[in-house]
């Protein structure tokens, strides 16, 4: 392990905190960690539905990550590299788990109460407002566990997440055009999916 | 010009009214297209509010934390097995197949051993030697190998009147330490069940 005592790592950049990560400091791998990992952690949120098989696959993410870092030559950016370690981790994950329904709706912190958006269009006011927001958190998780992986994965990455295009074309190694199209069929079936379950 | 498709294609999800000018006057001109575009724009729209689901704050510390100790245990350096990624029909077939390939290669190995030819031909060469011939009349056992039962045959013309006067004794002498007189032993019991000490 290199001496760290030295080092400012907040005055580092990214291209830095690697190249260190990569000698085995574990310092600068913390830095990149704390960097992307909420990010990475929403998009295995979504991809799952799940607050505890996100929390164990972020860790497994960054493990694999961090074995994997002397390979990672930069020919992308090192967003573009763990993510796509995480969208791949996701989606295995998620293909293993078809069979069991794990939602824990209920453990969810209810951050999303904080969306005007939202607030308005679940009536701000009256006593079952709460039951309204998790009604419809529930129903987003449901409809989303519906669409295959890889339709799930396009939503999360640009509905969610507000990745382009051209980013999550080159984390699913596919084109742009491939990521509207799935993009724009995973929402007709999310809309089927919401209007079916408002209908029953 | 660009056709319906390629509009609902490049820009489904966007709001119509963020559309750009020439765009939206086409999608202004068709119903079909826009009610399209406004209801991806709408899913969209809805999947946004997901982006607002906060984790826990000592989540980021945690993880963090774990990861550190993980990788301090040495936890990278584990290479994960290839038959983790297979579903579990998969690893069945390929440690069947696996099992068998070594079966087959142990075989081999051993019919190709010059060793087994040299064997064979000194057991055909050994002199076959008769077994002795044994008393193998008197009490038997059923069942030599665990809770048994001995057997007297009640009937005179039996093989109980086939045993040497010393073994016979020697049972006489175990009925009645079993409390069993001559009298009730030929009426009441047939069989006695003996305990046998394993070695």
């Amino acid at each position: 392990m290199s001496d760290t005592s030295e080092l400012h790592y907040e005055t580092m950049d990214e291209g830095e905190w690697v190249l260190r990560a990569q000698q085995g400091d574990m310092v600068a791998y913390d830095q990149l960690a704390a960097a992307y990992q909420g990010r990475i952690y929403g998009l295995l949120y979504n991809m799952t539905s799940n607050k505890e098989d996100a929390e164990d696959l972020l860790q497994e993410v960054f493990l694999k990550a961090y074995r994997a870092l002397p390979k990672f030559k930069g020919n992308s950016s090192f967003y573009t590299w763990i993510y796509r370690i995480a969208v791949n981790r996701a989606i295995n994950f998620v293909k293993k788990r078809k069979r069991r329904q794990a939602l824990s709706l209920d453990d969810l912190d209810m951050g999303i109460e904080r969306d005007p958006a939202l607030v308005q269009m679940s009536s701000s006011d009256g006593p079952d407002r709460d039951i309204r927001l998790k009604e419809l958190q529930e129903k987003l998780n449901k409809a989303l566990q519906t669409l295959s992986e890889k339709h799930r994965t396009v939503v999360v990455l640009h509905d969610i997440q507000g990745l382009p295009h051209h980013e999550i074309g080159r984390i699913m190694g596919c084109s742009p055009g491939t990521v509207r199209s799935r993009l724009f069929y995973a929402r007709q079936q999310l809309q089927a999916q919401l209007v079916d379950d408002r209908t029953s | 010009m660009k056709n319906a498709k390629h509009i609902l294609l490049m820009y489904a999800g966007t709001p119509v009214d963020r559309l750009p000018e020439e765009i939206r006057s086409r999608v202004e001109e068709n119903p079909e297209l826009k009610a399209r575009l406004e209801s991806q724009a709408r899913v969209a729209g809805l999947m946004k509010l997901k982006n607002h689901e906060i984790p826990d704050e000592a989540l980021e510390g945690r993880v963090r934390y774990r990861v550190g100790i993980r990788i301090r245990n040495g936890e990278h350096l584990r290479t994960a097995s290839t038959l983790d990624a297979l579903p579990d029909w998969a690893r069945m077939v390929a440690v069947v197949v696996v099992m068998f390939g070594l079966s087959l290669l142990t075989h081999r190995e051993m019919l190709e051993d010059p060793q087994v030819e040299n064997d064979l031909q000194a057991a055909a060469q050994v002199e076959i030697v008769e077994p002795i011939p044994t008393d193998t009349g008197g009490p038997y056992l059923f069942q030599p190998d665990s809770f048994s039962t001995l057997v007297l045959n009640p009937d005179p013309a039996g093989e109980v009147w086939n045993l040497t006067p010393e073994r016979r004794l020697k049972i006489e002498e175990s009925l009645l330490e079993l409390g069993l007189t001559e009298t009730n032993r030929t009426q009441q019991v047939n069989t006695l069940p003996v305990m046998f000490q394993f070695p």
